[in-house]
C-alpha cells in the first residue's frame, strides 16, 4: 500500500472513529443508558433509531418540503438542458463585465486591487460567493502582475481566500508572485475591520475595489472611503439595507442573486448557466404566483367585503390601575379552530368629558391624541390600530396629570372597535384616577388585545 | 483525489443538513449540533492562524521599517495585553475583588488594592447595610453584610456602590482583633479593555457614518436624470414626513377621512413602494441562494475550492 492511501486510510478511520463515538454518545443520551462497551453502544443506537415515539417526518415543513422540490427540480432540469449543449443566452451584467476593466485601470495606474469578501464567515452563503468571484479576479491580476490586497475580517475567510488566491496564480503559471502576505486577517469586528479597510485604502490608495459578500453598517464607511481614494468600486450584496449605499459610493453594484449568479457567468461553463436559467425560471414561477394570490385575495376581499361575518367581543373588562399593564386576552374562534387575527381595526373611545382636561391620551407613538368630538358631556377619541399576527396587541398610553386631579375619581372608558365590516362594538373598561399625589404624571397603560370571531 | 474528497464532504453534508431539517429523528436532530460544534473547533483553529498572520505581517512590517510601522508596534502590544489578561482572567463583568483588609481595632491596614486604603476605611463610616448574616468559618464567628457607601479614588473620583451593585463586608471578630474584609465587584481587565476602548472606539467609527451619508446624499441627490430627480423627490417627501414640521403644513383635505399630508405619503412610500422593492430583491437573493447551495452540492459550484 502506497504511503498516500495509508495515510487515507487512516484518516478515514479516525473520523469514522469521531463519528462513532459522537453517535454513541447522543445514541446513550437519547435512551438514558449506560454508553461503556461497543455492543452497549450498539443497542443504544438501535434502540434509538427505531424509537418510534418520536415522529420520522415533521409535516409541518412538508410545504417547505414541496416547494424546495419543486425549485431543485427546476434547477436541476435547466442544467441539464444546457449540458445537452443547447445555446442559452444570459443578459449581461454591467458589474461583472466591469470587472476585467477595474483590473485594467489598476494594472495602467501601477495600484494594487484590494478585495473584500464580506465580514461574515464562512457558513454566510454569500462570502462563499464573494471568494468564487476572488479567484477570478486574483487570476485577473496575477495575468497583468498587479498586487492584490485582500483584507479579511474572519480567520477561516482569510485561510480559504489565500487558497483560492494561491489557486489563481498557480493556475496563470506564476506560484512565484504569489505573496503570502498579501491575503490578511485583520479583525472580528466590525468597525474594527472598517477601520483597519480604511487605513489601508488610504495607505496603499488602490486603483480597484471590491466589496462582495455580505456587509452591515460598515458598507458606506468603506465604500466612500473608497471613492475618495479614487478608485473604481465594484460592490455586490443581497443585503437590502446595505445596497442604496452601495449603489450610491460605488461604480456597479450585484444587486441582490446578481451576486450569486457571478461565478456561472465567469465561467461560461453550460452546466453553471444551465442553473442559472433555472433560477430565472424559479424567480418567473414566483412572480406568477405572487400575481395569481395577490388577484385573488383582492377578489375575495372585494366580494366579501367582511373577512369575518361576525365579530364577537370577548374582551375582559379591565380595571387599569397605576403602573400597572393589564392585557385584555381574546382569541379568535373561526370555525372552530383557534388563531390570531391580523385585522386593520378602528378604536373609538369615549371618557366623561369634565376628565378630558387632566388626562392626556397618548397613542403607541406617544403622540397626544386630540378627541374628535365632545357630545353630552363624553370626549370621543379615535385610534387605527393594527392587530398584527404575532404582536396581536397595541399599547395606548394614558398620561394622567395628576396635579390637577384634586381627588380620586372612577369611571369607565367605553371602547368601540369598528371592524373591517363597519359594525362597531363596545366595551367598557373601569379606569381610576387616584388624586391628590405629588408625582407630576402618571401612566395608565392598556394593552388591548381582542377578540372571538365566530362565524 | 484532491478535489473527490472535499467534494464528497461538501455532498455529504449538505444532504445530512438539509435531511436533519426536514427528519427530527434520531441520529439526525444530533447531526447539526454535532456540525455546529465541528465549526467551532475549526473556526477556534482558524483564528490562530489568523492570529499569527497579523503578527507575522506586522512583524514584517516594523523588520522593514514600512509607512507608519510604529502604529504595528502599538498593535502588537495590545494584542498581547489583551490576549494576556483575558487568558488569565477572563472578560466576565462581575469579578469579586478584595480591595481591603483591615483590623479595626488597631486600626492597621493588612491589605489593599486598587482603592486607597484610607479612603476606603474613610468610606466605611459611612457605610448602609442592605443585609446582614452571622455564619461560622472555621471555628470562628463571621458577619457578612452587604450594604451601600462611596468610595473616593486616587483621582478624587467618587465611586457609588448602591444595592444593585453593593459592597460586601465581612467582619470576623476574636479578643485581639477585628478584622474587616471589603469585597465589591469589580470588572476584569479584559472587560475593562473591551467596556472602556474598544466599544468607544467601534461607536467613534460608526460615528463617521453619520458623516459619509451626508457626502454620499450630497452625490445621490444631484439631480442629474429622471431617476435622481424621483430619487430627490421621494427623499425630500420622505425626510419631511418623519420630521414634526411635515405634519405642520402641506395638508390636502380631499375628503372628511382622507387627509394628504407629508407623513401619510411617507408612510405610503415606506410601506408599499420601498416595501415591495426590498421584498423583491429578497426574493431573487433567497433564490439565488437555494441554486447556489443546490450547486455546492451536488458539486457544481467549485470557485470556492479555488477553480474556476
Amino acid at each position: 500500500m502506497s504511503s498516500k492511501r495509508l495515510k487515507i486510510t487512516i484518516l478515514c478511520i479516525l473520523v469514522m472513529v469521531f463519528i462513532f463515538g459522537s453517535m454513541n454518545v447522543w445514541a446513550a443520551a437519547e435512551v438514558n443508558q449506560d454508553r461503556r462497551g461497543p455492543l452497549a453502544w450498539l443497542k443504544n443506537f438501535v434502540k434509538a433509531t427505531f424509537n418510534t415515539s418520536e415522529p420520522w417526518i415533521d409535516w409541518s415543513k412538508s410545504n417547505l418540503f414541496v416547494a424546495f422540490f419543486v425549485i431543485a427540480f427546476i434547477i436541476i432540469y435547466y442544467i441539464f438542458i444546457a449540458q445537452s449543449g443547447k445555446d442559452i443566452y444570459i443578459r449581461k451584467i454591467a458589474g461583472l463585465a466591469a470587472i476585467d476593466d477595474a483590473v485594467g485601470r489598476a494594472t495602467e495606474m501601477g495600484r494594487p486591487i484590494l478585495y473584500i469578501s464580506g465580514i461574515m464567515d464562512m457558513e454566510d452563503i454569500q462570502t462563499l460567493a464573494g471568494i468564487g468571484i476572488l479567484g477570478h479576479v486574483a487570476q485577473k491580476a496575477a495575468e497583468y502582475e498587479t498586487p492584490i490586497i485582500v483584507p479579511c475580517s474572519r480567520s477561516m475567510v482569510m485561510s480559504t481566500s489565500q487558497e483560492v488566491v494561491k489557486e489563481a496564480f498557480i493556475r496563470v503559471g506564476r506560484p512565484d508572485a504569489y505573496d503570502r502576505d498579501s491575503v490578511k486577517y485583520i479583525t472580528d469586528d466590525q468597525f474594527g475591520f472598517a477601520a483597519g479597510v480604511d487605513g489601508i485604502m488610504v495607505r496603499e490608495r488602490p486603483a480597484a475595489t471590491f466589496y462582495l459578500g455580505t456587509f452591515y453598517a460598515e458598507s458606506l464607511i468603506l465604500a466612500e472611503t473608497g471613492h475618495h481614494v479614487g478608485a473604481i468600486q465594484i460592490a455586490g450584496t443581497a443585503m437590502p439595507s446595505q445596497l442604496p449605499f452601495f449603489i450610491t459610493a460605488c461604480d456597479y453594484t450585484l444587486i441582490g442573486e446578481e451576486l450569486f449568479a457571478a461565478s456561472a457567468y465567469i465561467s461560461r461553463d453550460p452546466q453553471m448557466i444551465g442553473g442559472l436559467i433555472g433560477q430565472d425560471m424559479v424567480k418567473m414561477l414566483c412572480f406568477v404566483i405572487i400575481l395569481i394570490g395577490s388577484f385573488c385575495a383582492t377578489t375575495i376581499s372585494v366580494i366579501y367585503k367582511q373577512v369575518p361575518s361576525k365579530l364577537v367581543l370577548n374582551a375582559y373588562p379591565v380595571e387599569l390601575s397605576y403602573g400597572s399593564s393589564k392585557m385584555v386576552s381574546v382569541t379568535v374562534n373561526e370555525s372552530g379552530k383557534t388563531f390570531e387575527k391580523n385585522l386593520p381595526l378602528k378604536l373609538k373611545f369615549s371618557i366623561p368629558e369634565k376628565y378630558n382636561k387632566v388626562i392626556n391620551l397618548l397613542d403607541s407613538f406617544g403622540k397626544k391624541i386630540e378627541p374628535v368630538e365632545i357630545k353630552k358631556d363624553f370626549a370621543f377619541y379615535n385610534v387605527a390600530i393594527d392587530v398584527g399576527k404575532k404582536k396581536s396587541f397595541k399599547e395606548i398610553l394614558f398620561k394622567v396629570q395628576e396635579s390637577k386631579v384634586k381627588e380620586a375619581a372612577e369611571f369607565d372608558i367605553n371602547f368601540q372597535i369598528e371592524n373591517m365590516d363597519k359594525k362597531d362594538y363596545s366595551v367598557a373598561l373601569k379606569t381610576k384616577i387616584e388624586g391628590g399625589k405629588s408625582r407630576k404624571y402618571s401612566y395608565l397603560k392598556s394593552f388591548i388585545n381582542f377578540f372571538d370571531i365566530k362565524k | 483525489m484532491k478535489r473527490g474528497i472535499p467534494l464528497l464532504i461538501v455532498f455529504f453534508t449538505g444532504m445530512i443538513w438539509l435531511t436533519q431539517y426536514f427528519i427530527p429523528h434520531y441520529p439526525f436532530n444530533k447531526v447539526m449540533n454535532l456540525l455546529s460544534d465541528w465549526m467551532k473547533i475549526i473556526a477556534a483553529f482558524a483564528m490562530v492562524l489568523g492570529i499569527l498572520n497579523l503578527l507575522r505581517v506586522n512583524f514584517i512590517k516594523i523588520s522593514r521599517k514600512h509607512y507608519n510601522w510604529q502604529y504595528s508596534i502599538i498593535l502588537i502590544i495590545a494584542l498581547l495585553i489583551t490576549i494576556g489578561f483575558g487568558c488569565i482572567q477572563g472578560i466576565t463583568e462581575n469579578v469579586d475583588t478584595t480591595i481591603l483588609v483591615y483590623n479595626s481595632k488597631s486600626n492597621e491596614v493588612i491589605s489593599s488594592s486598587i482603592f486607597v486604603a484610607p479612603a476606603i476605611i474613610e468610606g466605611l463610616k459611612n457605610f448602609k447595610p442592605i443585609s446582614s448574616e452571622d455564619v461560622e468559618k472555621d471555628g470562628k464567628k463571621e458577619t457578612i453584610q452587604k450594604g451601600m457607601m462611596d468610595i473616593t479614588t486616587k483621582n478624587g473620583k467618587v465611586v457609588k456602590y448602591t444595592d444593585s451593585n453593593p459592597v460586601k463586608r465581612i467582619i470576623v471578630k476574636d479578643d485581639n482583633s477585628v478584622i474587616e474584609t471589603v469585597i465589591v465587584k469589580t470588572g476584569t481587565v479584559g472587560h475593562w479593555i473591551y467596556k472602556n476602548l474598544i466599544e468607544h472606539l467601534s461607536s467613534t467609527m460608526f460615528s463617521l457614518l453619520a458623516f459619509f451619508i451626508a457626502s454620499a446624499a450630497f452625490r445621490a441627490f444631484r439631480a442629474k436624470s429622471f431617476e435622481a430627480m424621483l430619487l430627490l423627490g421621494s427623499a425630500f417627501i420622505v425626510m419631511l414626513g418623519k420630521v414634526p414640521i411635515g405634519d405642520v403644513f402641506g395638508k390636502i383635505e380631499i375628503h372628511e377621512k382622507i387627509i394628504i399630508s407629508f407623513p401619510s405619503i411617507q408612510v405610503w412610500l415606506m410601506n408599499y413602494v420601498n416595501t415591495a422593492g426590498q421584498r423583491a430583491i429578497l426574493l431573487g437573493a433567497a433564490i439565488g441562494i437555494i441554486a447556489i447551495s443546490i450547486k455546492i452540492i451536488i458539486g457544481l459550484e467549485r470557485t470556492y475550492f479555488g477553480g474556476e
